[in-house]
């Protein structure tokens, strides 16, 4: 049936992912071999003490130290399902999303970077298009996964390009024997607002199935006052989301795992006008097919893992009213097939290892470009985890070397550390190079692509201090944390004018650096159990170089990069009862490089109450929710409107056939 | 000792909570710059202000230095005068500022910078001309066309078909329109006859005009840029030629020497016999009387002005650079008789128009 669709829907793509399979399998076998070969060593070493680390080796969970990974908890996640990734972080995290507002472009500017410095992975794909480099997170919605988490910090050295501010994974673990799970979710909100979900979990002991289906339309015609101070409703800001994924795992033996996974991702936004603009009737449409299939061993004291991928892209954009041909309607449409093979195990007592090989072929198509543009990229890693039992600590070494067609690449090391310092202290420290390679956009644009633009480099570094007192009980109590960062990007390509004509170029070199707070605390009153959470950035990035004489931009912060963002969270479960108080805060954010205007900061508040009730195996749940309580009238990006308060009920059903 | 380190974390953190709080509550503190009489005696830097989000901005330079930001938000409570600010033109009691992203002509009063109307429905508006005190003409770029307004009622009375439209000017009881073609490239000089508001003819020169001036001849010199790159075409050669109203028959016709270098925009001085223009490597001068273009400029800069304009009351060029786009640009001023610089005004974002106020 998925076949039939992608076929239909996607028949450029078929063609292209037909090609490119065709003229680089052979190479991708080829620069496997080795790798296959040296996986399938043996090993007969024995190792009690290394329990906790993970046998499965993967990349983000295991070899991160020093690193600091933020994820979501079943509750958040279970209570955002109608979100996209762009609201789930800028609702649960002091993170910075630039988000033009609902349905619209969302980016992250992950600790003072630019969107094109944050990697998103979906089972460790890479997703950023080659095109732009930047990944648009309200395309991705939160239902479809079950794990979501943000890797703070450089991870060039495991991941490659364009990992400066951080990276944010996206999951669908397989878990057996679980039975026959089944989630419903209806939700109804304010501006025609409506969305379904479906999610179907299925597994017995050597098969796994979960379907996952989504779909949200808003009119999202909000009222708000325009310059003049009358109350309008937004007009061409409507956007429906569709959202299909499938995973499919078999586990014929404990040693083997294989599946394959389609997510396939449709949006269509229309977009707005702004306060100081002409009304609008663009509209964008954008398609996507993710295919990755997997195939795992597992051995004594390690596995090995393949998995080859096909993810497809696809951006129309349409304004009837331009003059502009290319305007008038656009077309980008990227491919990129990736193989990646890695194989990690225990090579003796409390040290891993992890080694291997990605090879990917992008393909973009663009009547900006002229026509078809390509790049071949070849990755190369290893990385070493020491675990010190006796200090409880562990040490972490990942090299990288990459290889892309018409750049030198950075080879990218890392080192981390982690582990106690005092009873109710530990700390993390890491240390890092990265590096992004110029996106196509930015070298193959008409007529202003720059093809002798170099990658963007920087050093990362990092240190945590974790203040845990209740670590040692089983209920965690009280966790409080606190990182300092400073990274240095060198080669920053900024668009800049050149004579008469407009030309990214590697003039800028930034200087981030800032502070992290985050805390959380569980605790019972009675029958209450509250839980609440706080977190704070300060994130201040600013331009090292001077470009132009009169230049005031040298030394000011970046645009769109807030000083201060601050996050409070606060759960008071009575009886199945969830109150949900949340705030926000968005700090100052400069328009100008000069850093001579500004928009104000602002707070947002949200409540939700929810009730379950449980029936056997059933459960039903309803939610209620009102966002941007006090009707604040606020801009996020300058002088696109933003919605006053709103209202939205949601109703959740789920069996659980265990 | 757990409870108590506990104990004091937790105050701790209430106070850091409270110090971020009350240090995130960031004033806005704009002081608006009141003027105290019309903006008379001086100029106007229109600021396009930064591309696809924010607003333009409007500042006035008078004669004694002193500097007016932003005037329309001044006057109108703050409120934003729309996205890429244009041009401006008055007659009167009335100034025209044309918004060209906003699809509308902003009418403030002359003295005051008070809002007093728009004119809308205009696509991609961006230059005005007034011929009298009842019509002017708006050249719109999105539908290639000329609209005519009626100045009393502020209605759109008529249109012309053109071919992407750009600045404009009255030669005699004629306004000469040139095409540049949007986004393409055109090369032709549309005229209208102002008493019939039709168009009586197209003259047809090198492409891309991007400057018009009329000499103490009564000859009309015309800068055609040439095609860019990514043209259909490719690069051609700049062309500085000067038509005879008359008969619209070319009398000169100078053509740049090198095909990637475009020559642009025309300004004149107050005797009308020195034409200057940019081109790479700062500003170049030109001599009517020699006709012979010189090859080094006459006010060398490395970064390209953005747009070029003449100070007749003080016999100064000025140019603007706008530096990144995202951030305050700058006016230059230099004096006519040797090129030397006589000093520099912060304008506003992308400064793309000088004009002058008697």
């Amino acid at each position: 049936m998925y076949f039939a669709i992608f076929t239909e829907l996607f028949p450029q793509a078929f063609q292209d992912f037909k090609i490119i399979v065709m003229k680089d399998l052979f190479l991708i076998l080829f620069c496997l071999t080795p790798v296959l070969i040296s996986g399938q060593t043996g090993s007969g070493d024995t190792i009690v003490q290394l329990s906790q680390v993970q046998v499965t080796a993967s990349r983000l969970n295991t070899f991160t130290a020093g690193l600091k990974i933020i994820s979501f908890d079943s509750l958040t996640l279970g209570g955002r399902q109608f979100s996209n990734l762009g609201e789930i972080i800028s609702r649960e995290t002091a993170l910075y999303i630039k988000s033009y507002g609902q349905g619209s472009l969302a980016t992250i500017a992950f600790r003072g970077t630019a969107a094109t410095h944050t990697g998103i992975y979906w089972k460790g794909i890479p997703l950023n298009p080659s095109t732009s480099g930047l990944f648009d997170l309200s395309l991705a919605p939160v239902a479809l996964f079950n794990s979501i988490r943000i890797l703070a910090g450089g991870s060039g050295s495991l991941f490659g390009s364009g990992n400066i501010g951080g990276s944010i994974h996206l999951n669908n673990e397989p878990a057996f024997e679980k039975g026959l799970i089944i989630h419903a979710g209806l939700y109804g909100g304010s501006f025609d607002d409506f969305g379904q979900t479906v999610r179907i979990l299925s597994s017995g002991k050597k098969v796994f199935s979960s379907t996952g289906l989504l779909y949200r339309i808003s009119e999202n015609d909000f009222p708000f006052k325009n310059l003049y101070g009358e109350k309008v409703k937004q007009q061409n800001a409507a956007f429906r989301h569709y959202g299909l994924m499938q995973d499919l795992y078999w586990k014929p033996s404990q040693r083997w795992l294989t599946g394959i996974s389609v997510w396939i991702q449709s949006g269509f936004r229309e977009i707005p006008a702004t306060l100081v603009t002409g009304a609008s009737v663009a509209s964008q449409e954008d398609k996507s097919v993710r295919v990755v299939a997997s195939l795992k061993n597992f051995y004594s004291y390690g596995s090995t893992s393949l998995k080859i991928a096909y993810i497809h892209d696809s951006l129309h954009y349409k304004n009837p009213a331009s003059q502009i041909a290319n305007d008038r309607d656009s077309r980008i449409s990227t491919n990129r097939i990736v193989a990646e093979l890695q194989s990690g195990r225990q090579l003796w007592m409390n040290t891993m290892i992890n080694s291997g090989i990605s090879v990917n072929r992008e393909l973009a198509f663009s009547n900006n470009f002229g026509g078809k543009v390509s790049q071949n990229r070849l990755g190369l890693f290893v990385s070493l985890l020491q675990v010190i039992p006796s200090l409880h600590w562990k040490v972490n070494l990942n090299l990288r070397q990459d290889f892309t067609e018409g750049y030198k690449v950075p080879f990218t090391p890392a080192l981390g550390m982690e582990g106690k310092i005092m009873r109710i202290i530990s700390g993390k420290i890491n240390l890092s190079r990265n590096f992004r390679i110029p996106a196509f956009n930015e070298l193959y644009w008409r007529p202003y692509g720059n093809q002798n633009l170099k990658p963007e480099k920087s050093w990362n570094g990092e240190a945590s201090l974790i203040f845990n007192p209740a670590s040692d009980s089983e209920k965690k109590l009280w966790e409080f944390i606190t990182t300092v960062y400073n990274s240095i990007v060198e080669d920053w390509i900024i668009w800049m004018p050149e004579g008469n004509d407009w030309k990214p170029q590697n003039i800028a070199e930034v200087w981030t650096r800032g502070l992290e707070f985050s805390g959380s605390s569980t605790f019972s009153i009675n029958r209450f159990t509250v839980i609440f959470n706080e977190s704070y950035t300060y994130a201040r990035s600013t331009q090292q170089i001077k470009a132009y004489t009169n230049d005031n931009a040298y030394h000011k912060q970046l645009i769109y990069v807030p000083l201060h963002r601050l996050f409070f969270n606060l759960n008071v479960n009575y009886k199945r009862f969830i109150l949900n108080y949340n705030v926000n805060y968005t700090g100052r954010r400069y328009t100008t490089s000069d850093n001579k205007s500004h928009l104000p900061g602002y707070f947002l508040n949200n409540l939700s109450l929810s009730k379950e009730v449980k029936i056997g195996k059933c459960a039903i749940s309803v939610k209620f929710d009102i966002n941007n309580l006090f009707d604040k009238n606020y801009q996020a990006i300058e002088y696109y409107p933003m919605p006053g308060r709103s209202y939205n009920v949601s109703v959740n059903f789920k069996f659980n056939s265990k | 000792m757990k409870k108590s380190v506990l104990k004091r974390a937790g105050i701790a953190r209430l106070i850091i909570t409270a110090v971020i709080f009350l240090y995130s509550c960031e004033n806005d503190n704009n002081d608006p710059v009141v003027p105290d009489e019309g903006y008379t005696g001086g100029f106007y830097i229109v600021n396009e202000g930064p591309y696809l989000t924010g607003t333009g901005t409007i500042d006035f330079v008078r004669n004694d230095g002193t500097v007016y930001k932003d005037l329309f938000a001044s006057a109108n409570g703050g409120l934003p005068l729309g996205n890429i600010v244009q041009s401006v033109s008055i007659i009167g009691s009335q100034t025209f500022v044309v918004v060209n992203n906003a699809n509308k002509v902003e009418i403030v009063d002359t003295k005051t910078f008070k809002s007093a109307g728009t004119i809308d429905n205009l696509l991609s508006p961006r230059f005005m001309i007034t011929v009298d005190n009842e019509n002017a003409f708006v050249s719109c770029i999105q539908d290639s066309s000329v609209r005519i307004i009626n100045l009393n009622g502020f209605e759109i009375t008529g249109s012309l078909p053109v071919k992407g439209p750009e600045k404009m000017m009255q030669i005699n009881d004629q306004i000469w329109v040139l095409n540049q073609g949007g986004f393409s490239v055109d090369s032709s000089i549309t005229v209208i006859d102002i008493a019939s508001k039709t168009i009586v003819d197209t003259i047809q020169v090198y492409p891309q005009p991007s400057g018009i001036q009329e000499d103490r001849n009564g000859k009309v010199w015309v800068m055609c840029t040439g095609r860019n790159a990514w043209h259909i075409g490719g690069n051609s050669e700049g062309h500085l030629i000067c038509i005879n109203p008359a008969d619209y028959s070319i009398i000169e016709d100078i053509e740049f020497p090198s095909i990637e270098n475009h020559p642009e925009e025309l300004v004149i001085n107050q005797t009308k016999d020195v034409l200057y223009y940019r081109y790479p490597g700062g500003i170049y001068k030109f001599e009517i009387e020699t006709v012979e273009p010189e090859n080094s400029a006459f006010i060398s800069r490395s970064s390209s002005f953005y747009t070029l304009a003449y100070d007749k009351d003080h016999s100064l060029i000025l140019g603007t650079d706008p530096l990144d786009y995202i951030q305050n640009g700058w006016v230059f001023r230099y004096r006519s008789d040797d090129g030397s610089v006589v000093d520099s005004i912060e304008a506003g974002i992308a400064p793309g128009e000088i004009f002058f106020v008697p």
